[in-house]
């Protein structure tokens, strides 16, 4: 939902942090639709678990709120350092439980209507999302945010704490290890 | 399925392209349920406009902190509004009449004092 704040000022991730900082409440709201979304994206990527991506997108933007009053001014994009958080978070996850099982990812069903259609777009989307889940995890992590969240690569690098040039490296082995692991499918999926 | 995704088949980088902007067009919402939580949690936190990174408060503020707040500036206020009357006040209000004699002799108790000034405008 697009509000009149929103609409007539344009304003930034930062002014929107100072504004909540002064009491704004429709501040706080334009922040969390404007980052939630695409960290909750991101996380149940990553995650393959809608709970768990839950739990690590208010966690994230918990600290957000905490950290609001001693932000400071032109040191980082906002997205920037939530996407960090939330990636740590999201880190922190997966070594936890070893890592994604295949298993995990849920399986197209064929109750709806257009199940054919809906079906092979699934069977894509499982496809892709299996081929990312036997990514390395940084390898995962670099595609997902450069190719689906569409982050630049020095935006990526602040989030995984890299240079810019092992962003392109992790993106490119990424690809190819994708690549690879579709090209296998292709039969299996009919496509 | 439409004749792009016939063609997206996967297998080569222009095709793993595709796959990725059909991902990016199949987002998966956040609950309405985790968006209140996000709100709940901004509102329970908000600061409040004093405690803005890199802002110094007025001085009216800065001085109504030091005192210690509105009890101890109206404390103050009335004190000094005391005084300003007792000095403006007209001292022959105060009756005197019948408490001391008449007769009020002034004697200087401290005469050798004007030796110091005759001393000093010589």
């Amino acid at each position: 939902m697009e509000t009149a704040l929103d609409q007539d000022l344009e304003l930034s991730d930062q002014a929107l942090l100072v504004l909540y900082c002064n009491g704004d409440q429709q501040a706080a709201a334009l922040l969390t639709q404007r980052l939630a979304p695409r960290l909750f994206s991101f996380c149940i990527r990553l995650l393959g678990d809608r709970s768990e991506a839950e739990d690590v997108v208010q966690e994230a933007m918990l600290r957000l709120w905490r950290m609001a009053p001693d932000w400071q001014q032109g040191e980082a994009k906002l997205s920037t350092w939530v996407f960090r958080v939330a990636s740590n978070l999201c880190t922190d996850r997966l070594r936890k439980r070893g890592d994604i099982g295949l298993d995990q990812i849920e399986e197209p069903t064929d109750e709806r209507p257009d199940a054919e259609v809906l079906l092979m777009q699934a069977d894509r989307k499982s496809a892709l999302d299996l081929a990312l889940a036997n990514l390395p995890e940084r390898q995962r992590q670099a595609v997902i945010l450069r190719h689906i969240e569409g982050l630049s690569n020095p935006e990526i690098g602040e989030i995984l704490g890299i240079n810019v040039e092992a962003v392109e490296s992790l993106t490119a082995r990424g690809k190819r290890g994708l690549v690879a692991a579709l090209s296998h499918k292709k039969e299996e999926l009919g496509l | 399925m439409t004749d792009q995704n016939d063609k997206a088949a996967p297998g080569s980088e222009a095709e793993l392209d595709a796959l990725f902007a059909e991902a990016r067009a199949q987002t998966t919402a956040p609950s309405e349920k985790l968006m209140a939580r996000i709100l709940e949690d901004a509102h329970r936190l908000q600061p409040s406009a004093q405690t803005l990174p890199g802002t110094v408060p007025p001085i009216w503020s800065r001085i109504h902190g030091a005192l210690g707040g509105w009890p101890i500036i109206g404390g103050l206020t009335a004190t000094v509004m005391v005084g300003i009357y007792i000095g403006f006040s007209d001292p022959t209000l105060v009756q005197l009449q019948g408490l001391v004699d008449e007769d009020v002799e002034i004697s200087d108790f401290f005469a050798s004092d004007t030796l110091f000034f005759e001393e000093g405008t010589s």
